[in-house]
């Protein structure tokens, strides 16, 4: 392995949960405005992804059953025999496994520190409400959203509402998520993006602050959670999932919800 | 005179205060079904892949069975058991390598792939062009990875634990598995960025 440069020990700390306080705040204001920064963080989430896909324990973490071995040979029967004494306890794999995706996130990939909304909600208003990557176009949203997650998210235009871009809130559900910000008027509104397996309990921002409301949507692979001092979501419903097939020119919008297929 | 537990303090996961016993199987079991799922990052990390991780733990746990004596119950069982996973693992490495030479010497007869590829349709339908490509690439770059670095990335990035937990499975200091981690991360994605290069 080659030597780490300063550079790539800072953002390995970064992507470890690992700095804090003014480091973190200096690191993602560097985000911010270090293109090729983030592009290494970018990729490196990637490859992380990437490897929980490939690697992941999931279905291959299911247990042999008697049925699977019953045409088995002798010897096969023997050795199920012998770790038969075992088999109750690999049942509690299963539960334990699932519970304890449950506990840690679906995926359980991340290793940052866990974070809830309304941490993500008060550190980016802190900030002035900077993005630090912008989309200008659907075409670039599109791009943008299914390099991460593997499938595009876009949105209807929803009148007063301006998308300004994206922050990263990794830590509330994995080290993917995503917060998009979003302006009504003088409102500040988040939405935090992330892949639906890797949902969970979210802390309700309204126990911290009574002022701010929080609501949630799966919608196909993304679960989406806006917070928002409304008393209702403007966002939620204007989020749909691209074609798998659609591709889109600099400048142009998106096909928009398509409603035939609804109920 | 208070009394001290020997296990508690080597760290193998014992209240203080309980004296440890020898691990009978049934205690085997619920101790290895606890320990299962770091145990599986120990198998891929040296088999390079999902495939045959779950034999691997089978086999171990076969091992460990027939060993239960030789297991010191002072000591950390996550880290007795990461040992006889890596000797299979190890083991069942050798044996795919073997099987796989055997089978591209065969295929290159019958133009028959030996390549075995991940399906490019992912669980949503989604047809992803570059995506089996990026695979394989940071398949390569993981590989390419020493064991012990490939396993504590594994266990630090994909099952989220703790330095402290991958120090006290492997037997290494913490600060060696979060270097481990550090460098590997930027091996990994120097590897990527390279290859992204035209």
């Amino acid at each position: 392995m080659s030597e780490p440069t300063p550079r790539d020990t800072l953002i390995a700390r970064y992507l470890d949960g690992l700095l804090e306080g003014d480091e973190l705040r200096e690191f993602e204001s560097a985000l911010a405005s270090d293109a090729s920064l983030r592009s290494s963080v970018e990729l490196d989430r990637r490859i992380a992804d990437r490897l929980d896909a490939m690697l992941h324990p999931g279905a291959a973490f299911s247990i042999r059953g008697n049925r699977e071995n019953a045409s088995s040979s002798d010897s096969n029967r023997r050795r199920w025999k012998l770790i038969g004494t075992i088999a109750a306890a690999l049942v509690i794999v299963a539960a334990i496994g699932i519970a304890y995706r449950i506990q840690v996130g679906a995926s359980g990939s991340f290793a940052s520190a866990t974070r809830e909304p309304i941490e993500i909600y008060r550190t980016t208003i802190e900030r002035g409400f900077e993005p630090a990557w912008v989309c200008e176009d659907d075409a670039q949203m599109l791009s943008y959203t299914r390099e991460r997650f593997g499938r595009g998210l876009l949105f209807e235009p929803v009148p007063g509402l301006t998308l300004v871009g994206w922050g990263y809130a990794n830590g509330v559900l994995s080290d993917l998520t995503l917060s998009l910000l979003v302006e009504h008027g003088k409102e500040r509104i988040l939405l935090l993006v992330d892949r639906s397996r890797d949902d969970r309990a979210l802390e309700d921002p309204a126990l911290t602050d009574p002022t701010l409301h929080m609501f949630r949507r799966k919608i196909g692979r993304f679960v989406l959670y806006e917070v928002t001092p409304r008393d209702r979501p403007l966002l939620l419903d204007a989020a749909y999932t691209a074609r798998p097939d659609l591709e889109l020119a600099p400048g142009q919008q998106g096909p928009g919800i398509d409603r035939s297929s609804r109920q | 005179m208070p009394q001290v537990s020997r296990t508690a303090e080597a760290g193998a996961n014992v209240p203080a205060g309980i004296v440890a016993s020898r691990l009978d199987r049934e205690g085997f079991g619920v101790r290895f079904s606890g320990s299962r799922r770091k145990l599986w990052w120990v198998a891929v990390s040296i088999l390079g892949r999902r495939e045959h991780a779950d034999d691997v733990l089978q086999e171990a746990a076969l091992i460990a069975l027939g060993k239960l004596d030789e297991f010191d119950p002072v000591t950390s069982f996550d880290a007795w058991m990461a040992q006889i996973v890596r000797y299979v693992a190890l083991n069942a490495a050798r044996k795919v390598h073997r099987r796989s030479s055997h089978h591209e010497h065969y295929a290159a007869d019958t133009h028959e792939s030996p390549v075995e590829h991940e399906s490019p349709i992912d669980a949503d339908g989604v047809l992803s062009q570059d995506r089996g490509a990026f695979d394989d690439r940071v398949l390569g770059a993981l590989r390419a990875l020493p064991e012990q670095a490939r396993v504590c990335l594994l266990l630090r990035v994909l099952e989220g634990l703790s330095y402290r937990d991958i120090a006290s499975m492997l037997s290494i200091p913490e600060g060696t598995a979060m270097s481990h981690v550090h460098r590997a991360r930027t091996s990994m994605r120097r590897h990527l960025e390279k290859g992204d290069r035209p």
